[in-house]
């Protein structure tokens, strides 16, 4: 079971325990347990004993530590990591100079007093749910190894779920950090599009890149968001927003409306999902339902806009390297290079129409309830599972229940549920979506759940 | 889209050497399905009965910002 960051961190501060020794176990755990698992593509020990001495100095001379002081945590391999190159889950960028400098993200975890332990496995180019890469290998689900982790930020899911590090960071273009927090069991974070700086992050889709943590508490969750924020003018589409701390213990303000999202969110939910969903909504008093009528629209502006620009960024090494690419997307990604300008534009324009349809409902509700993943995590190598009574693709299927959220940017916190408690040990998440610039009311709906025992990790 | 994967085949055959790839026949069978399941996700967005329906302004696209 995962060690709460916080829980760590205070003992840091008080001097109950030290970074030094913190970092031992951590270093421990992970050089015993990840080759079960393969979260980590690179650990970064030596740079981590030198940041966690320097937290025990900094408290020897009697500093005030900071919010995340000695707490180990590690990388979806497309954030840059001083001294290491950036692979984003591909051999086509194995032989990359390393990065010079850390991604911003990881600058404000550095200041923040976290120790930073290595890299993550993810989806190549972050195109993927299952996080099963040919290169580096599949990551697996924590708590069933022949399962997936889910993607494309799998290694960013197991790693926390499997109790290695209580934190890490991710990226989400579609569903990256929900879906493997959906089956990883962990609590993962999406924040509103624009609110975290994606500055030294490998991109994917520009329009639609975000980037966020993933944490065993809601607890850890919100602390981590906080010391993330903060405007990037390298950034283009960092917002220029203060800082609105959330703090360590969200609750929801009296008289929260929330809403269960019904139609396509319900359509594509198997069974599990859908008792997750009616769980959460117990928890929550929620008992209104509402329906987002963009949402396939809005999936296929995704779907479109991903294809595109995917396409277009991976063009010349494409063409030059084909083969060394991952044979489960590189044809898509081909494909997607050849989407004519019209459906393109088109797909723009689509969000703009989803996005006020989504503020019309946020008239109406303050949270909006879904599942975060169709169903429970597929055995690796399946190529299809039955939805429904369907057999459906699974690599195109599990993202079909994020991307309509994150085609239009808005905040969600993914909560673990475990549907069976007594019978399989999965869980299947649900996401508590908020207006933009609210990922408050996310983490306290969030906290809610996790209070009343029905979300945990 | 509703046209047959012949027209789609031609149109991925002419971009793909637009683009300067080269690939084998077979390849560029694959690509063309993958270009045909784009092209149905597609449609949901592009055919005048699309829900909702798509009646978008033919001027720009805005820049997306929540």
């Amino acid at each position: 079971m995962s060690v709460s960051a916080l829980d760590i961190a205070r003992r840091v501060r008080s001097g109950v325990g030290s970074a030094v020794s913190v970092l031992a176990e951590t270093r421990a755990r992970i050089e015993t347990c990840d080759p079960a698992f393969n979260c980590f593509t690179a650990t970064t020990f030596e740079r981590a004993q030198r940041e966690a001495a320097a937290i025990d100095a900094r408290r020897a001379r009697g500093e005030t530590l900071p919010s995340l002081a000695g707490v180990p945590y590690a990388v979806k391999n497309l954030f840059d990591i001083a001294g290491v190159t950036t692979l984003a889950g591909a051999k086509v960028n194995a032989e990359n100079p390393a990065a010079a400098a850390d991604a911003q993200l990881v600058v404000q975890m550095q200041a923040a007093g976290a120790i930073l332990v290595g890299a993550l496995n993810m989806d190549e180019h972050a195109y993927g749910f299952t996080c099963e890469n040919t290169h580096y290998g599949a990551t697996r689900n924590p708590h069933d190894p022949s399962r997936v982790s889910g993607g494309s930020s799998g290694g960013s899911g197991a790693a926390v779920g499997a109790g290695l590090v209580p934190l890490s960071l991710g990226s989400d273009t579609g569903g990256s950090i929900r879906v493997p927090a959906s089956f990883c069991g962990v609590f993962g974070l999406k924040p509103t599009y624009g609110r975290l700086s994606r500055t030294g992050c490998f991109p994917f889709i520009d329009s639609l890149d975000h980037v966020g943590p993933l944490a065993a508490t809601v607890s850890d969750l919100a602390v981590t968001y906080d010391a993330l924020q903060g405007a990037d003018p390298r950034d283009h589409a960092c917002a220029q927003r203060d800082i609105e701390p959330v703090g360590a213990a969200p609750l929801l303000p009296a008289g929260t409306r929330i809403g269960i999202l019904g139609g396509w969110f319900q359509d594509w939910a198997a069974p599990p999902a859908r008792r997750a969903v009616q769980m959460a909504a117990e928890v929550l008093g929620a008992t209104q339902w509402c329906e987002f009528k963009s949402a396939a629209p809005a999936r296929a502006a995704a779907f479109i806009i991903t294809g595109a620009e995917g396409g277009a960024l991976h063009l010349k090494k494409l063409k030059a390297r084909y083969a060394d690419f991952e044979p489960a997307s590189r044809d898509r990604l081909v494909a997607g290079s050849l989407i004519p300008a019209a459906w393109l534009i088109q797909a723009q324009r689509m969000r703009k129409i989803a996005y006020d349809e989504a503020l019309e409902l946020f008239r109406h509700f303050d949270v909006l309830l879904a599942p975060a993943a169709p169903d429970y995590a597929p055995l690796i190598g399946s190529e299809t599972f039955t939805l429904n009574g369907q057999t459906v693709p699974t690599r195109a299927t599990l993202g079909l229940l994020t991307q309509p959220i994150s085609c239009i940017g808005l905040p969600v916190c993914a909560a673990p549920i475990w549907p069976e408690p007594e019978g399989i040990n999965l869980s299947v998440g649900v996401q508590l979506i908020a207006a933009p610039w609210r990922e408050d009311l996310c983490l306290a709906a969030a906290a809610t759940l996790e209070r009343a025992g029905m979300a945990h990790a | 889209m509703s046209e047959s994967i012949d027209a789609l085949h031609g149109y991925v055959r002419s971009a793909l050497v637009l683009h300067g790839y080269a690939f084998s026949d077979a390849q560029v069978a694959e690509i063309t399905a993958q270009f045909a399941r784009i092209a149905a996700i597609a449609e949901t967005i592009l055919l005048p009965a699309a829900k909702p329906p798509a009646d978008l302004d033919p001027g720009t696209a805005p820049v997306f910002r929540p």
